[in-house]
């Protein structure tokens, strides 16, 4: 694109065609101010708080829409453009019920606050230019689990609309009515908690105003008093980009990462199942005694290990895929050569063969014209993906499905196809020029290796089962059946999801929580949980994700390491005592 | 112009040769009063004749005539008749088909001259159109694309296709400078170029008939009348843009429009005019309509186009235009029904025909729905350019029943109201942008003197507020602020910095929306407070709604009409019971002049009457005088209210203003004196209105009611010549002085020899002839001195065309003249005089000379004739009339010995300048008092009113002044203070005691007169009134408004009381 010159408030600017004034501006660090603009969403001009003032046009237009052509001449601060603001701002205080002191958003200047609210202080409003409606009351749907909407401090911004349609393709968002009866509605008008709502979170996330509101953070401080730390979530093998809210080494909230892979998105899992864990925290290390687990220090715990799984035989182990790879592979050396076992394997985990063809990303997936889906059900298990591949469904992409059982993705196929057809499916989408392959696990070999024989263009999403299980694969731990008289279990903060384990006639179950394996367990030693670890993991796209640590664990929870360590040198200083 | 007669008969079809063709309009104006029914009647009656073979009868859209529906026409004469029932066919076909003779009865009558015009094109409702777009509409069969053809249908096609190119299209649509008719008015064949520029592909070619603004139905009478022409033009905008596909996006409350397009559409597929290779070029085009659900910004391009893709119908930011990136991001174009509708005859005719009609920057036709208060509402078609007032009083026919124009609203909701004095503005769409309004689609409502500006532009402000679809802030949030100020200002809860705010939410409103709906939504309060700010202002600070529409503000029409606010309902509640003495003691709160006013009230209260829009006003006027007769052998002591005070009051006159200002007064418990400057009391009521309409008993007996009250009134004092201001302030020991002394100095005409001998100024000869015969010379006789003798056998001639005109007429005759004149520079119906004045003025053999002005007065020192220029109606003045301009060399002689100037009147200031008075008081250019709020001259102690003060008024009007300087005076004497007065009496809630039903077909009845014949050389009164049983039976035709009106606030009715004592009269049995 060729580049034009235009000019904002006096200085000089060159940039792309195409682009828009708002865009133009905020990579020249002149502030416009929006409300019903985010950089993730389609612009839709509506608020009209970015209106400016452009040389020959008649009107105000709005900077979030109107694109720059070659000699164009902006005010964004004359003083017709702040009384159309701050007109804008007066008309919005006017419409419900912003009385700011009584919302968890309230507080800040800042725009990561209320955004209404931080541009009534840019804009100086000090009063109530047209009298506040108080007489007029809007409701509160709270029949969602994790968040609620209050309708009286709704701007009808519709950010959340845009987010549901254009990065969750959802479309449970809408608006009922027109003028001021204007309301924002989930389908049909039906409430939240009953419409089809993923609680996926992305309308809360956008919402620049305390209408959308979590119902665990509220009020939980302003984020000018949080800490905002970078990582990645560890529900389920996508590895979706986070951003932890903390204070005070609690998790008030976790927000999808804009620039990360996921682009914002998050699922229901990531961002709120997280955040309210189980309450029966292991904190300190147990062993039986006369048949109860009762409290025991780190020493005493890690040498009756250390004597038990050497006396009691071949000792096998365990491991979480939703470890670390650092964990994974401490746990894989300590076996080997402490133990001098081969007898590990993971809890659980699917893996489909990585090889077929280059890695898909996300990005990629979303840009696709053509996706084939063949097995697996990413709308269940890794929703993100299912997102993905619906939101490039809406956008024209040809969507195959192949599989033998139907799946949630059927309704937005082209085509939907048995497995013995697959030819057929490629044959479909051979016009493709970017070509997504989403694959499971489980499938037939010949299935596969009519995969590998795509043209070279395509690209490969294994809907890997697991979070860790390609790092894990990569350490040389995969599910296997493994056999021992003493085992020892690294559980980590996964729940046992109803799987028994293996008998042994010692076992060791390092967790963080209590279930039924630590119930069942001769020691149990404590764990920190994925918040509290600092490691990488693998993620589908066969990329390695930093996961940050962004609580402290409880004083006294060792790290994978350290425990293992401890372990370790249980079982080889009496050898090493009795060969000096 | 478009008067082609070509008769349908002959179809390219080759059909028999018909006699004569029938049309019957079977558009939707018609069709709601019955025109199928009568095609049915006219069909069946036609054959049963056995003229099935020479008749025939053709339905088609609508002619646009539709206040004259069923409108039925027949060619070739051209004969057209209007409102036609089942009942008239049989005659319809006897006479006219079958004996060739027009029937009277069913022709257009001419409103003003009552005459009748059979023919199509005499009728003045058709004569100044030009129909380009409806040319085909109401003369073709809209469902035969046959007769379509054979009116040169489908010929721009041929053309373009075998031709031209798509650019030798957009040249031609440039050329003929077309803009878009659905109100933007961008230049068409601009737009084509734009779209035809675009790169990308596919492209589309869109019609916007979202027509949604109330009232308005141009685009609907089209594609029912004549939907080819659309397609067509439709057709030639795909092919000039290389578009394959196209859209009618049609309102589904449009179901007729809907059929008769997909019918055509069908038809023209048929003949090869639509789908693969179209006559049998390599052009294809296919048009599907689209059906939308009513909401009105649809008609938004943008939101129009996303309704087509199935979304919510919304608009959006542009740029990128349609023209880039439209219809599902592909190029398209959308232009409006007319616009395409014009399309083929531009092409067929070439660019300069077009471009010569009308003015060059706006050139062509526009086309209105014309609705409102206005003779002929119905669809027009007129050349661009046209003054607003032709359209109005020479296509629409002016206003039914006589009343005042006051503004009309162009461009719908969205658009602009004008006020009179626009009427010249030539309809344009950059002429009306300039003068406040816009020219919108097309819709053109006329609102007279009933409508209220406020309540009006709070109409359009609803709907446009509903219609918001709440995407951007200003328009979804600033309507409803804007409406809410509205709304509390017709509660009369409004304060003065309301204004601001909306003058603020405006110029926002205008500045900040996203589409044109919020832009334009303030227009018709913006222009509504620009040309009507006095009338917010009346709501605002006198919490009146002048024109009586405001609910909260009007407890019933007749009383806020009443400048004095008589309470009418509740005096003939009691007239209706019996109780004549309560209700003159209601009546005289306000007015104490009910004997007078009951015989000489312009009756400003039947003006407004409710029951006047069901079939006739109350004869209040005739019903009040009754009650007041009643009181003959009890005068009124009028009450005393407050205890006598120390300080006294002057008022100078006693006309009915000083006369009121006094009576409250003295009710008030001050010591006044009235000062007059003429031997007798009354001011105007004595001097000015003759005896035949206001007997001198009458007139004395009401004064001397205030005479009863304790005031004195001082014949022949005057002001100037026997005392002075300072007189009364410093030396009498008056607290202050009331200045009412009326407008007693008739206007000189200017002409040539004014001051010659037989020249009587108009007010003067009236008080002449008042004091002659108050001076017993002659006891209602017309014998004696001047100025009896001066008119006596002499010839008059009178100038003017108000009261005082026609009132020195109407005595001259009675003073025995030999011929009385009436010149007049305007029309009749243009006259300010009252109508049954002017009636009883012909009736007496006075005549009248229209269009006429007096240029000289001829004679050497008498009189001897005066010379009359012949006037013409030229452009409109701000009254809302036609400015009268001599019309070229045309004069004559009038014949006479005397002239009576009388064209207005003012007030005698003599006497400022001439005595001592230390202070002077300011006046104004036009001969009245400068007041204050309070009534307040410049000099302190110092007030005015009635006449003196608002120029020549009415008695009740001065009435209205009297009770307000009273107030005024009162608060100013007790506490100091100067301010806006607010005369207030207790709300009088009287019971309904009878069943209105009863009265439903009950008809106003007649006051008997004295016969014209016994009425020269006499001053007896003309008018006698109603006997006792006509006036009861009257007052019950009243609808009772103030007891709505309590309903309505939520305030509990009257409670029922005892049966009237006096029940000799069973009215509902009699």
């Amino acid at each position: 694109m060729a580049n034009v010159n235009i000019t904002i408030n006096g200085q000089k600017l060159q940039a792309e065609s195409g682009k828009t004034v708002l865009e133009v501006a905020r990579a020249n660090s002149i502030d416009i101010p929006v409300l019903c603009y985010h950089p993730a969403l389609s612009p839709q001009g509506s608020c009209r708080l970015c209106l400016v003032e452009v040389e020959k046009q008649r009107a105000l237009q709005p900077a979030c829409t109107f694109p720059i052509s070659e000699g164009m001449v902006v005010q964004t601060e004359s003083e017709k453009v702040q009384a159309s603001r701050k007109f804008v701002l007066e008309l919005l205080f006017s419409e419900r019920l912003h009385y700011c002191m009584y919302c968890p958003m309230s507080g800040g200047e800042a725009l990561t606050e209320c955004e209404l609210q931080a541009q009534a202080y840019r804009h100086g409003l000090t009063n109530w230019k047209y009298a506040p409606n108080t007489s007029k009351r809007w409701p509160v749907d709270a029949s969602r689990k994790y968040f609620l909407m209050d309708h009286s401090r709704c701007i009808l911004c519709r950010r959340c609309i845009r987010a549901c349609d254009e990065i969750v393709a959802n479309h449970t968002l809408g608006v009922r009515d027109r003028g001021t009866r204007t309301m924002i509605i989930a389908d049909g008008d039906v409430p939240f908690g009953e419409s089809s709502c993923v609680s996926c979170g992305t309308c809360l996330q956008v919402c620049p105003t305390g209408a959308l509101i979590d119902r665990r953070s509220a009020y939980m401080g302003l984020q000018t008093e949080v800490e905002r730390t970078k990582s990645t979530c560890m529900a389920c093998p996508v590895g979706c980009g986070i951003e932890a809210a903390t204070r005070s080494n609690q998790l008030l909230r976790v927000e999808g990462d804009w620039d990360a892979h996921n682009g914002g998105l998050l699922c229901v899992d990531g961002r709120f199942a997280v955040v309210e864990p189980p309450t029966d925290r292991i904190t300190v290390p147990m062993m039986r005694r006369d048949g109860e687990l009762v409290k025991a220090s780190w020493d005493e715990a890690a040498t009756a290990i250390a004597q038990r799984l050497q006396s009691t035989g071949p000792a096998a182990g365990l491991a979480s895929p939703r470890l670390p790879s650092e964990s994974l592979s401490a746990f894989r050396r300590f076996f080997r050569e402490v133990l001098g076992s081969d007898e590990v394997g993971l809890l659980y985990g699917e893996l489909p063969p990585v090889d077929v063809g280059p890695f898909a990303t996300l990005p990629e997936l979303s840009a696709a014209d053509g996706i084939l889906l063949v097995g697996g059900a990413p709308l269940r298990d890794q929703k993100v993906v299912g997102y993905t591949i619906k939101r490039a469904v809406d956008q024209g992409t040809t969507l195959i499905v192949v599989n033998d059982t139907p799946t949630d993705l059927d309704p937005y196929a082209t085509k939907s196809l048995k497995v013995a057809d697959l030819a057929q499916a490629t044959t479909a989408l051979a016009p493709s020029e970017r070509l997504v392959v989403v694959y499971a696990p489980g499938l037939a070999p010949e299935v596969y290796a009519s995969l590998r024989n795509l043209p070279a263009k395509t690209r490969f999403l294994p809907l890997i089962q697991g979070t860790n299980t390609a790092g894990a694969a990569r350490v040389g731990l995969t599910v296997r059946a493994v056999q021992g008289a003493g085992l020892f279990v690294m559980a980590g903060d996964d729940a046992t999801d109803g799987r028994s384990l293996p008998a042994a006639e010692f076992t060791v179950v390092q967790a963080a929580y209590r279930s039924a394996w630590t119930e069942a367990a001769d020691v149990v030693l404590p764990s920190r949980t994925w918040s509290e670890r600092s490691g990488h993991i693998v993620n589908i796209e066969g990329r390695e994700l930093p996961v940050v640590a962004f609580l402290e664990a409880p004083k006294g929870i060792k790290t994978d390491a350290a425990t293992l360590d401890l372990l370790a040198d249980r079982v080889v200083r009496p050898m090493r005592e009795a060969a000096r | 112009m478009d008067k082609v007669e070509v008769s349908t008969s002959q179809t390219s079809a080759g059909e028999p040769l018909f006699r004569t063709d029938v049309l019957i309009c079977g558009g939707t104006g018609c069709h709601s009063s019955n025109s199928h029914a009568v095609l049915e009647a006219l069909s069946a009656e036609v054959a049963r004749r056995g003229l099935a073979d020479e008749v025939r009868v053709i339905p088609t859209g609508c002619r646009g005539f539709c206040s004259m529906g069923p409108v039925m026409m027949m060619y070739p004469e051209g004969i057209l008749y209007c409102q036609v029932q089942t009942g008239d066919v049989a005659e319809i076909v006897e006479e006219t088909l079958v004996k060739g003779r027009t029937l009277e009865r069913l022709s257009y009558q001419e409103p003003i001259q009552h005459k009748a015009l059979p023919l199509y094109h005499d009728i003045p409702f058709y004569g100044k159109q030009i129909r380009i777009a409806l040319r085909n509409c109401g003369l073709i069969n809209p469902e035969s694309i046959d007769e379509y053809i054979a009116r040169d249908g489908y010929g721009a096609l041929g053309k373009v296709l075998a031709d031209l190119t798509p650019d030798d299209v957009i040249r031609e649509m440039k050329d003929s400078g077309l803009r878009g008719r659905g109100g933007a008015g961008f230049l068409t064949g601009l737009k084509w170029e734009f779209a035809r520029r675009s790169q990308a592909t596919p492209k589309y070619v869109i019609c916007n008939a979202d027509e949604g603004d109330p009232g308005a139905f141009m685009d609907r009478s089209i594609l029912e009348g004549d939907p080819h022409c659309v397609i067509e033009g439709m057709t030639i905008a795909a092919y000039a843009i290389g578009a394959a596909e196209g859209y009618v996006y049609c309102r589904a409350e449009y179901p007729l429009a809907i059929a008769r397009l997909e019918q055509a559409i069908a038809q023209a597929h048929e003949y090869g005019l639509m789908g693969e290779n179209i006559l049998g070029s390599d052009f294809s085009f296919d048009l599907y309509v689209k059906q939308g659900a009513g909401a009105f910004v649809c008609g938004e391009e943008t939101a129009l186009m996303a309704s087509i893709e199935g979304q919510r119908g919304e608009p959006r930011p542009r740029p990128p235009f349609p023209a880039v990136s439209g219809l599902w991001n592909k190029p398209s174009n959308v232009n409006n029904v007319k616009s395409y509708a014009m399309t083929p005859q531009i092409v067929l005719k070439g660019a300069s025909w077009f471009k010569g009609i009308g003015p060059a920057k706006s050139p062509g036709t526009a086309i209105f729905a014309l609705t409102g208060k206005i003779n002929n509402t119905g669809l027009i078609e007129v050349p661009m350019g046209i003054p607003l007032g032709e359209i109005i009083f020479d296509v629409g026919g002016g206003m039914p029943t006589g009343k005042q124009f006051k503004a009309v609203q162009t461009g719908g909701p969205l658009g602009g109201c004008l006020p009179a004095s626009a009427l010249n503005t030539p309809v344009d769409f950059d002429s009306l942008t300039e003068a406040g309004a816009t020219m919108g689609s097309g819709g053109m409502i006329v609102v007279d003197e009933d409508t209220c500006m406020v309540e009006f532009a709070k109409y359009f402000l609803t709907f446009a507020s509903a219609e918001s679809c709440g995407k951007c802030v200003p328009c979804r949030v600033g309507g409803q602020r804007l409406l809410e100020v509205l709304t509390r200002i017709t509660e009369g809860k409004g304060v003065r910095a309301d204004l601001d705010i909306i003058k603020e939410l405006s110029r926002n409103m205008q500045a900040a929306s996203l589409c044109s709906l919020g832009q334009l939504t303030p227009g018709p309060v913006v222009s509504g407070l620009r040309f009507f700010e006095k009338e917010f202002l009346s709501h605002i600070d006198d919490k009146s709604c002048p024109a009586g529409q405001c609910k909260a503000l009007v407890r019933a029409k007749c009383i806020n009409a009443c400048p004095a606010g008589v309470e009418s309902p509740a005096y003939l509640a009691l007239v209706a019971q019996g109780r004549y003495a309560e209700g003159l003691e209601i009546h005289r709160q306000r007015n104490p002049f009910a004997s007078i006013c009951g015989r000489v009230c312009p009756a400003f209260c039947e003006q407004r009457c409710r029951r006047g829009e069901i079939d006739e006003p109350i004869s209040i006027r005739l019903v009040k005088r009754f009650m007041a007769d009643q009181e003959f052998t009890k005068p009124w002591q009028p009450a005393r209210t407050q205890a006598a005070k120390a300080q006294q009051v002057a008022v100078i006159g006693a006309g009915p203003g000083g006369l009121t200002a006094a009576l409250r007064l003295a009710q008030r418990g001050y010591r006044v004196v009235v000062f007059e400057k003429l031997p007798i009391p009354g001011g105007m009521m004595a001097v000015g209105i003759p005896e035949y309409r206001l007997p001198r008993e009458t007139l004395f007996a009401e004064i001397e009611n205030i005479e009863r009250a304790g005031v004195q009134i001082r014949c022949n004092q005057s002001l100037g010549d026997d005392f002075t201001l300072d007189d009364l302030l410093d030396r009498d020991g008056f607290n202050a002085v009331i200045l009412a002394t009326g407008a007693h100095k008739s206007r000189r005409l200017g002409i040539a020899g004014e001051e010659k001998q037989g020249v009587l100024r108009g007010t003067d000869f009236l008080r002449e002839v008042s004091l002659i015969n108050r001076r017993g010379q002659g006891e209602n006789r017309a014998a004696g001195p001047d100025p009896v003798a001066a008119i006596s056998g002499r010839r008059v001639a009178v100038v003017g065309g108000g009261d005082v005109a026609i009132d020195a007429a109407r005595t001259a005759w009675r003073l025995g003249a030999a011929a009385v004149h009436v010149i007049y520079r305007r029309q009749r119906q243009d006259m300010p005089a009252h109508a049954e004045e002017i009636e009883a003025a012909l009736h007496e053999g006075i005549q009248f000379h229209f269009l006429a002005n007096p240029v000289r007065v001829l004679g050497d020192t008498r009189v001897a004739g005066v010379a009359v220029r012949r006037q013409r109606l030229s452009d409109f003045d701000g009254s809302g009339r036609r400015r009268p301009v001599p019309a070229d060399g045309d004069e004559y002689t009038l014949d006479v010995d005397v002239l009576i100037p009388a064209i207005g009147q003012s007030t005698d200031l003599s006497w400022l300048t001439a005595n001592g008075s230390s202070q002077a008081i300011e006046t104004t250019k036009s001969s009245t008092f400068v007041v204050a709020d309070a009534f307040n001259t410049t000099r302190a102690g110092v007030f005015a009113a009635g006449d003196a003060v608002s120029g020549p008024a009415t008695v009740v009007q001065a009435v209205a002044q009297g009770n307000l300087v009273a107030e005024a005076v009162d608060i100013w004497l007790q506490t100091g203070e100067l301010v806006k007065p607010l005369y207030e009496t207790p709300r009088p809630d009287i019971v309904q005691l009878y069943d209105l039903d009863e009265y439903a077909i009950a008809r106003r009845p007649q006051s008997p007169e004295l016969a014209p014949d016994r009425r020269q050389g006499n001053f007896c009164e003309v008018e006698l009134g109603f006997d006792e049983r006509t006036a009861r039976e009257e007052a019950k035709r009243c609808l009772r408004c103030d007891l709505e009106w309590l309903d309505y606030m939520k305030l509990p009715r009257p409670q029922t009381e005892a049966q009237p004592q006096d029940a000799v009269l069973d009215v509902n049995k009699g």
